[in-house]
């Protein structure tokens, strides 16, 4: 007989004015794996908030473990027994394993701790996961599968019941998920219940045992494992998969060339890319992204190879001159990381642009022609002073259109499509395609495949440090991205 | 300053009022202690003083002023409707004394006859409904005509059973496999009109179908709902149409889902309806004939909710051209005895 570990009913929850859920209605039985695929990002937060401290509600109620912990009125007790895991680590880095797990939580009353006790107990969880971890380890110092199970189990020692995976796969490589995977499995199995919360359905569908869909704070459907199809999520989500991505290529010699470059991370990796291209390269381990970056913003040399950039040897003393070298970069979350929100739309866009070219003054006249000249492109959004008040779709704009502005040879984007909504990855595709039509190459550094079909001319698959596999665009366009999408995730 | 009419605005402006003064009188003991050194301690007691009585105040009157406040405004917008005689505490022995009186003469059995009868209605309406008779009777003759005998006394069989149980004794709760052998005849019935176009599908538990099998419900709680995602859903529909039954079962509760993948309905069509089915409605009993789309649906819901309490009934999802999901809510019951 199943049993609930979570039911929401009928909640609404309205904070300063604005509707976060609206009669949300959503049960999780113990030992399933829920997926939740939000379709924007209106009401997630509120609904974590909801299901881990009890928020107040306006109307409906709340369930946990079959008891009514939550209705308007109310003051709850405490909170749910839910543990969060997703990109922001609740652990303490500087404490070792064994600590994260047995000292940090709460009830733990102990005034003597024995080390040696809490490393054997830890020792016992660890080895039931078949992740290798060292209970004495300092936890600064694991890798990202590491971390996520270490709050796994931080968690169940606390006695959570309910764990909430938030966006996984956006810090997780491939293969780091698939590991993670069967742990949740292992767990699901002794009747642990989890909330996976994904934005790409192809990541979903292969953990979950059914998804709820969330637009505008309430579940739209709900859809069960057989159902599990593309066909079947297609009336509920854009369809921009389908999308052939654009192709502005020009010339045959590579503008960015690496040759048998290895450095710790990095085993004799060789890929090229050539102007107007958008070349993705997959880390399926999640270590050789790093080091691309150091190499190509001049922290660090390769031990052996070498790398060319414009038929020229590449060299770049620091990040600094990378843009004066015709390099730029976007970073992951670059809203948060690359805007300034003292200065107005109109001083980010320009942020650099006399750096980028000496010899040319910002002067007032040449930011009235830049701005008459990329109102097309931003709207009246480009007349604003407080950019704090623009949409993160304006945002985005702001930090794509600089560089469109700048006009690199080569933009380097960090994961872009990471915790973006469906609309945003959207609106995401068509700036990329921007760059690629200026004839700028794009190289994306990416954990994740999904969305990124949608742009790329080539996917290269990387794994330890060396390009495995190579995939054209003439394969995109002779198979579904969706159907390629689910034959790599298989 | 229409608010005046009320007493709470007015004891809120006398409140105000004297929290005001408390705030002042604060203020002038703190200057004065800080200017009289010798009183200082006398004065910071009584400012201490002051600060407790506003923190009781606030503790013990304004809190579950507000939460009393808040339970009656969703009682007023429909939200709720036993927990508003379960504020506490209450405001006034008279006020709690006027609400139960009021909830006695709310009596629900009346009105949960009067849905009972207005489900039988609706049943009847379809019975004599002559669209409903000529279709049916029109298949049947068509059948006689191009097949044979046996496919006419099978229709008749399922007409008749159908109609037996439709207008049968009402005064019990039914089992679900009633409910779904009613379905059956039903889907028997419309599949005469509908031919391959039309599919239906039943799925429970392995683990627990007896157990869930026997669980109780008010009768015709199924029908409707097909009814409607077969009318409304699919029938507008081009091509072939699918309807599901989906039964789950935790220690506590039935959930039945019935989905269709026909039309949909619009998102401020299904938002009004959520909405209405949020709370216990009696306007189905309006005779307006163009709101019948939702009548069932609030009906049943409204039969749930009044025999089982606020916690269970329906709840719509649907999106325009992919289809409609009703889910049903129920608590789990092996008696057949309807609950007083």
């Amino acid at each position: 007989m199943k049993s609930e570990i979570l039911r929401l009913q009928n909640v609404t929850k309205i904070s300063s004015g604005i509707t976060l859920l609206e009669q949300f209605n959503l049960n999780v039985y113990k030992g399933e794996i829920m997926g939740l695929l939000p379709l924007n990002t209106h009401g997630t937060n509120a609904f974590l908030d909801v299901i881990c401290l009890n928020s107040p509600i306006s109307s409906g109620c709340i369930y946990f473990d079959e008891k009514e912990k939550n209705y308007p009125g109310h003051m709850p007790e405490s909170p749910n027994r839910v543990y969060v895991i997703d990109k922001t680590s609740s652990l303490a880095g500087n404490l070792t394993v064994s600590d994260n797990i047995f000292v940090l939580r709460k009830g733990f009353k102990k005034y003597y701790i024995n080390d040696k006790e809490l490393k054997t107990q830890t020792k016992i969880l660890v080895e039931e996961t078949g992740i290798n971890i060292d209970p004495g380890e300092y936890v600064d110092r694991l890798k990202p599968l590491q971390c996520c199970v270490v709050e796994l189990l931080k968690g169940i020692a606390g006695g959570a019941k309910l764990f909430v995976l938030n966006e996984l796969a956006s810090f997780l490589s491939s293969v780091a998920l698939n590991q993670f995977h069967e742990i949740l499995l292992h767990y699901k199995e002794k009747g642990y219940s989890f909330i996976y919360i994904g934005s790409h359905h192809e990541d979903l569908f292969k953990i979950c045992d059914r998804i709820a869909i969330m637009k505008n704070g309430r579940i739209i459907k709900v859809l069960d494992k057989k159902d599990f199809l593309y066909e079947k999520l297609m009336p509920y989500i854009l369809n921009y998969h389908l999308a052939t991505p654009s192709n502005y290529i020009k010339g045959k010699t590579p503008l960015l060339e690496f040759d048998n470059v290895s450095t710790d991370n990095l085993n004799s990796l060789c890929f090229s890319i050539l102007q107007g291209e958008c070349v993705v390269l997959l880390d399926m381990n999640n270590t050789a992204i790093g080091d691309i970056l150091m190499l190509m913003s001049g922290q660090k040399q390769p031990y052996s190879g070498k790398i060319s950039f414009d038929s020229r040897p590449f060299k770049i003393r620091d990040g600094k001159h990378a843009l004066k070298n015709g390099i730029a970069f976007i970073g992951e979350n670059p809203t948060k990381t690359m805007l300034f929100s003292q200065m107005s739309y109109l001083d980010n866009l320009c942020f650099l642009v006399d750096k980028r070219d000496t010899g040319i003054k910002l002067t007032p006249k040449i930011k009235k022609s830049i701005k008459m000249e990329y109102y097309s492109f931003c709207g009246p959004d480009i007349s604003a002073r407080d950019i704090s008040q623009l949409s993160l779709i304006s945002l985005y704009n702001l930090v794509y259109y600089r560089i469109h502005l700048h006009n690199p040879k080569l933009v380097i984007c960090i994961q872009p499509f990471s915790g973006a909504d469906m609309y945003l990855r959207k609106h995401l595709v068509s700036l990329i395609d921007s760059l690629k039509k200026r004839g700028m190459a794009v190289l994306i550094l990416a954990v994740n495949i999904a969305d990124n079909l949608a742009v790329a001319n080539r996917l290269l698959l990387v794994q330890k440090g060396k390009v495995i596999r190579e995939y054209k665009q003439e394969v995109f366009r002779s198979i579904d991205p969706h159907d390629f999408l689910i034959e790599h995730n298989a | 300053m229409r608010s005046w009419r009320y007493i709470s605005s007015r004891i809120k402006l006398f409140i105000i009022f004297l929290v005001s003064l408390c705030i002042i009188q604060l203020f002038i003991i703190f200057i004065s202690a800080a200017v009289i050194h010798e009183l200082y301690k006398a004065f910071l007691l009584i400012g201490v003083l002051l600060i407790l009585i506003l923190v009781v105040f606030y503790q013990f009157v304004y809190k579950p002023y507000k939460n009393s406040s808040h339970l009656l405004k969703l009682f007023a917008q429909g939200y709720t409707m036993e927990r508003v005689y379960d504020v506490s505490p209450p405001i006034s022995p008279e006020i709690k004394a006027a609400f139960e009186r009021f909830r006695e003469l709310i009596n629900t059995t009346e009105l949960i006859n009067l849905s009972v009868k207005q489900s039988q209605y609706l049943a009847l309406q379809n019975q004599i409904n002559p669209h409903f008779l000529y279709n049916t009777l029109e298949a049947i003759r068509g059948e006689a005509l191009c097949v044979g005998v046996t496919s006419i006394a099978q229709m008749t069989e399922a007409l008749s059973t159908f109609f037996r149980y439709t207008i049968s004794n009402m005064d019990s709760l039914v089992t679900l496999e009633e409910e779904l052998e009613n379905i059956e005849n039903y889907y028997i019935i419309q599949q005469y009109r509908f031919g391959d176009r039309l599919s239906l599908s039943v799925e429970i538990d392995d683990e627990d179908s007896d157990w869930i099998l026997n669980c109780r419900m008010p009768k015709l709680t199924l029908q409707p709902i097909v009814e409607n995602s077969i009318y409304h859903g699919l029938e507008p529909k081009l091509g072939k149409g699918n309807l599901k039954i989906k039964i789950e079962s935790t220690k506590n509760l039935l959930i039945i889902t019935v989905s269709d993948d026909g039309l949909g309905f619009e998102e401020e069509r299904l938002s009004i309806l959520n909405n209405a089915l949020n709370g216990i409605s009696m306007d189905y009993v309006k005779p307006d004939r163009e709101k019948k789309g939702g009548i069932a649906l609030i009906n049943v819901n409204s039969r749930i909710k009044l025999l089982f309490g606020e916690k269970y009934g329906l709840y719509i999802y649907s999106t325009p051209g992919a289809g409609t999901d009703v889910q049903i809510t129920l608590p789990v019951i092996k008696d057949a005895k309807i609950p007083s």
